[in-house]
């Protein structure tokens, strides 16, 4: 009789520790806005628009990544990418890639926002901030990061912020008043996955310590679908990505992949997984077995 | 007669008439103009006043509009 007390209050812990968990499908909330997946994804690279619109639709997101560039002009038959987001269904997150100096991408940032506020998007207070220190390594450059943030935030953007995997620099960052810190699994476009799981473990501990809804998110580095599911097994709380996607042989059914790495690497984390051990542990009874062991 | 006057477009030299407005410069770019930002001498013409604002000599203008990124 004395196990039944022993197993009740350790059903109880358990059902106290989920409910202090967040919930799965509660979205992802960055900025004021929250979203039902917690896939963001680019639009680049894509070989047709065509087959950039059912990648978008076949990974479930509803928040997408678009660059800043000059019009193309004289150019009548120019096909525009917002011919193909339906801002019914998707979020547009404008990026600064490709600037190097935080006055550039505070430039980008604002002409951003001005095409959105003409189109309505209600992201349009949103900005993906991106200031690169080389164009080799597309490395951040953590000073201009956190200096162009700072100016975003007084400016009333809501500041998703790509940095490095250094836990300092996104302390900073938070510090700045980043809507999001989203540190690199490894550099954009490389595939190589997520290189350093200890910094960004150290990163989601500093910044949800006392803050545990705080989002942070893992932009670039995706290679395929298990990058995805270790990020969110991590603990994070959203993944952005692109090349993974637009790049692999098939985007559409790459994109149904992530989709589900997401889940299955979200819930897992919801889950708590099991401790490594060393030895085995047997899953069958040691008890009532018919037979001996040879040793 | 309207004299013409240089600008500089996405980067390019052009002539266009004095007194052309944003409005019409796009037009004549044959760039949609709801899909664009207009910068002026580093400073966003917001799109109310495309109609109204008139280009001047010198003026150097960037129309930007989305593109696939990540």
């Amino acid at each position: 009789m004395a196990l039944i007390p022993n197993i009740d209050e350790a059903q109880r812990a358990t059902e106290n520790q989920r409910k202090q968990m967040p919930q799965a499908h509660k979205g992802l909330t960055v900025g004021g806005h929250t979203l039902s997946s917690r896939l963001i994804v680019g639009t680049g690279k894509y070989d047709t628009l065509e087959l950039m619109r059912d990648s978008l639709a076949a990974s479930g997101s509803n928040a997408v990544t678009v660059a800043v560039r000059r019009e193309r002009m004289y150019d009548r038959s120019g096909q525009n990418v917002l011919d193909y987001i339906d801002p019914s269904k998707y979020l547009l997150l404008p990026n600064t890639a490709g600037c190097y100096s935080a006055t550039d991408a505070v430039r980008v940032a604002k002409l951003g926002r001005e095409i959105l506020r003409a189109l309505e998007n209600p992201g349009a207070n949103w900005v993906k901030l991106e200031v690169l220190g080389d164009s080799k390594t597309l490395l951040p450059d953590p000073v201009a990061t956190i200096e162009a943030c700072k100016t975003l935030v007084d400016d009333g953007f809501d500041v998703l912020c790509y940095t490095g995997d250094d836990p300092i620099v996104a302390r900073r960052l938070k510090e700045a008043g980043a809507a999001s810190v989203m540190p690199a699994g490894s550099p954009i476009g490389s595939g190589q996955g997520i290189l350093n799981p200890n910094n960004l473990q150290i990163i989601l501990e500093y910044l949800k310590e006392d803050d545990p809804d705080y989002p942070v998110i893992i932009d670039a580095g995706v290679g395929t679908a298990s990058d995805v599911s270790v990020a969110f097994e991590l603990g994070a709380d959203g993944v952005l990505l692109n090349s993974a996607i637009a790049h692999a042989r098939d985007p559409i059914r790459m994109s149904v992949a992530m989709k589900h790495a997401a889940i299955a690497g979200r819930e897992a984390y919801l889950s708590g997984r099991i401790p490594k051990r060393l030895y085995a542990t047997a899953s069958s009874p040691e008890k009532g077995v018919i037979t001996s062991r040879p040793w | 007669m309207s004299e013409s006057i240089t600008i500089q477009f996405n980067g390019q030299t052009l002539d266009v008439l004095a007194g052309t407005t944003v409005t019409e410069l796009l037009h004549q770019a044959e760039i949609r103009s709801k899909l664009v930002a207009v910068e002026i001498n580093q400073e966003i013409v917001p799109h109310e006043e495309h109609a109204v604002h008139q280009i001047s000599a010198g003026d150097i203008i960037e129309a930007v509009t989305l593109v696939g990124g990540g």
